[in-house]
């Protein structure tokens, strides 16, 4: 045992003297989390989406066709649009091309004295063909503000529509039909003075597990990073394991293990020194980027004992699976490409790259049984959605099944692969 | 010229004889094209689902809601309490009489943990029945059905000139996205070919050979953006296998590709002279183009991000490549259209492969 020890605390020294290519490796689940906080982060961590670029071309420049843009720009709906003035058709087509825009509103000239004279008023709406979701957002806020100025119209022209009647038919209005009116200008005049009613129709968003309206991830970005962390964290592991194993590779291939082999330590110790060497790595560096999480990013690192317990599970699988595709490959190119195509094809099932809830059914099931994809989502019932150890249980069943089997087959293979 | 198509010969077949390069640039490339293609794929349009529960004391607000949404295209069922996991909008008590006395009511939408478009839309759609409750209160003369309110204002739909493709889902997103990133990634990564190359001596004995030191590296070059070449080739390929359509200018899209293969080429030559170790060298080459491939769009469609984002995605070589394609692909854009993004490409192969080639130590 403690030469095992000795030969792997040989190897961290290795590593620890020349840490540039494990520092690479730990850089792509730090600088992936940045990227995804700097991409959705204002919207994902809040629970919404970002705001839709609409284009705004007023042909019009009367008092009317100003007053439109603030529909979008104010009140309750700035937090779903950005409006952006242009000047012509051709600017907005330019915009659409790169995709800056959602749809483009266009007042014509003549609009202000079409809608005073009660006559066909019409709004331009060209949505952008590269986008999906912002057109028609833009296209129900354009009926709604149709809505509104034909409701308020409408108000006003009852009344006005009587007195054509009673025109039109030249005789004297009764005493009602004079109430009506008037009941019909106060009630027009009432809601043109003041929109509170309108503005007071809400639809507030309830969320699970919340008792606040809108909450999604709540607005805290330790809780996006506690989210999305984990599964760049396992993908990062797999990835520095495989680093770390090729190590042992090129020791073998330059006859290091060998030499090793017939000193009197004998091939148990050299492979537990190995195993040592890559569980006790991966852990160090789980537990630095726990570190980094919790300093940086600002994830509550809450229930040590879970997370460590999915952690360790996981550094012993992801050790075994690379010990074994070294143990099995004749070179390091050949270790090199199975130990790809296996962290590619893991991280692809297992919801690395993009969230196991967005899968189909199937895969969602699949995703939770590979040991990449439970040891994520265990992180994830542990820093998000609280749960406690025992609720685990099926999570680290998996986490570590695999990585007894990988860990017992690797260090099977390598002792047969060293005896003959 | 001879020698340069030598050295770049020798170096194409070494990278089809290698098992992990075969994969990145075939098997890899399909594994994630096709995932992302079919989790992706563009989904049959269908009717939104809302339930209502109406906790008013009449069925006025109900009703009315629900005409109006059915009519926008959404299909309601009325619940006595909210169900966990479905989308369920709840009608307050007294909502009937608060819009009638045009005061304001607060509905409360019980929704998934994150807003989805689907969810924003309807959330849009309900407001807008409300609107129109607003001006038509239950009870009122009008009947509050889904009829549109008359008035002078009318929206006129229209298109800028432009014909509609769905470039935002399935293997139409995912071809020329993975296309675009393999070849970036491959080209970049290949650079540690040349840090091993020194490592091995490899350069040294091409040295002592009669070739010229430009006609080494331009050999490198060729190899590497042949290797680009025969990547495209095959993407496109698959993209006609599985039905994609493509740009309306090919030879101006086939061109565009190149350039940026070009220019990733020397990028990755560039990169293989800072390096020492062949493992950084390719590790490095991976961070940078996994990194560089979010920044520009080709993990996710640019839309879904905010405007910092967007921005940042016109300073990286990915970026350019992908809005170049996308225009292509979405607008059936020409030459003159990418002609900035492919200048972009050609300043960067203008900067990266004189440097490339100065610091070549063999």
């Amino acid at each position: 045992m403690t030469a095992a020890l000795t030969i792997a605390a040989h190897h961290i020294r290795r590593v620890v003297r020349n840490p540039g290519l494990i520092l690479l490796l730990l850089a792509i689940p730090l600088t992936f989390a940045i990227i995804e906080y700097a991409a959705f982060g204002r919207t994902v961590a809040k629970g919404t989406l970002p705001p839709a670029t609409v284009l705004f071309l007023d042909e019009d420049d009367t008092l009317v066709s100003s007053a439109l843009p603030q529909v979008f720009s104010g009140g309750p709906a700035k937090d779903f649009f950005e409006l952006s003035q242009v000047q012509s058709k051709s600017e907005a087509v330019r915009l659409f091309k790169r995709g800056q825009a959602a749809a483009l509103i266009v007042v014509p000239s003549g609009f202000q004295s079409a809608v005073l004279e009660g006559k066909r008023a019409e709004l331009g709406f060209y949505p952008n063909p590269v986008q999906s979701i912002g057109p028609e957002i833009a296209r129900s806020m354009l009926e709604m503000t149709a809505l509104i100025g034909n409701g308020l119209y409408a108000k006003a022209l009852e009344p006005i529509a009587q007195i054509r009647a009673l025109v039109q038919a030249e005789r004297e209005p009764t005493s009602d039909e004079v109430a009506a009116i008037s009941r019909g200008f106060f009630e027009a005049g009432r809601r043109l003075s003041s929109l509170q009613g309108l503005s007071g129709l809400t639809v507030g968003v309830q969320r699970p597990g919340a008792s606040a309206v809108k909450t999604g991830f709540g607005n805290d970005p330790g809780q996006f990073f506690a989210y999305v962390f984990p599964g760049l964290v396992v993908f990062g592991l797999l990835l520095i394991a495989q680093a770390l194993a090729m190590r042992l590779m090129r020791d073998r291939l330059r006859g290091l293990q060998r030499r090793l082999v017939v000193t009197p330590v004998g091939p148990s110790a050299v492979i537990l020194g190995g195993v040592f060497y890559l569980v006790a790595a991966l852990f160090a560096l789980l537990v630095f980027l726990g570190i980094i999480g919790a300093v940086v990013f600002r994830i509550q690192l809450r229930d040590p004992v879970s997370l460590v317990a999915i952690g360790a599970g996981f550094a012993i699988f992801a050790s075994g699976l690379h010990l074994l595709s070294v143990s099995l490959a004749r070179s390091d190119r050949g270790a090199g490409f199975v130990g790809s195509v296996i962290v590619l094809v893991l991280s692809l099932i297992g919801g690395s790259f993009v969230p196991a809830e967005q899968y189909p059914p199937f895969l969602r099931s699949l995703a939770v049984l590979v040991p990449n994809g439970a040891a994520q989502q265990g992180f994830i019932d542990v820093l998000v959605h609280k749960l406690p150890l025992a609720a685990l249980g099926g999570r680290l069943a998996v986490v570590w099944s695999w990585g007894l089997a990988a860990m017992g087959l690797a260090v099977y293979f390598e002792q047969r692969r060293l005896r003959s | 010229m001879r020698n340069v198509l030598v050295i770049a010969w020798s170096d194409i077949r070494r990278v089809l004889r290698e098992r992990e390069s075969l994969f990145w640039l075939f098997v890899g490339p399909l594994i994630f094209t096709v995932f992302f293609g079919l989790l992706f794929k563009p989904a049959a349009p269908s009717r939104p689902a809302l339930a209502i529960v109406s906790q008013d004391a009449g069925p006025e607000v109900l009703r009315a809601i629900s005409a109006m949404l059915e009519a926008d295209g959404v299909s309601v069922s009325a619940q006595e309490a909210v169900v966990s996991g479905r989308t369920t909008l709840v009608v307050p008590a007294g909502a009937a009489e608060a819009i009638r006395a045009g005061k304001g009511v607060a509905l409360t939408l019980h929704a998934g943990r994150e807003e989805t478009d689907g969810e924003r839309s309807l959330r849009f759609k309900i407001q807008k029945a409300l609107t129109r409750m607003y001006f038509t209160p239950p009870g009122s003369t009008a009947p509050a059905d889904a009829a549109p309110i008359e008035g002078p204002i009318t929206i006129a739909e229209g298109d800028l000139g432009v014909s509609r493709r769905e470039i935002t889902a399935g293997f139409q997103r995912s071809v020329p996205s993975y296309l675009v990133m393999f070849v970036f990634l491959n080209l970049l990564v290949s650079g540690a070919g040349i840090a091993e190359d020194r490592a091995s001596g490899r350069l040294r004995r091409i040295a002592v050979a009669p070739v010229s030191r430009p006609e080494i590296i331009l050999g490198k070059l060729l190899g590497r953006f042949a290797i680009g070449w025969i990547q495209i080739v095959y993407m496109l390929g698959f993209g006609l296998l599985v039905g994609i359509r493509w740009a309306d200018h090919p030879w101006v899209f086939f061109a565009f590709v190149s350039l940026f293969a070009l220019a990733s080429a020397s990028l990755g030559i560039l990169l293989g002279t800072l390096f020492k170790d062949p493992d950084k060298c390719a590790s490095t080459a991976v961070w940078v183009a996994l990194v560089l491939a979010p920044l520009g769009g080709l993990w996710w469609p640019l839309e879904l991000v905010g405007p910092s984002m967007r921005r940042l995605a016109y300073f990286t070589p990915t970026g350019w490549a992908m809005e170049g394609v996308n225009a292509m692909l979405a607008f059936g854009a020409g030459a003159w259209d990418v002609a900035p993004f492919a200048l972009g490409f050609v300043l960067l192969f203008a900067v990266s492969f004189p440097l490339a080639a100065r610091r070549l130590r063999i």
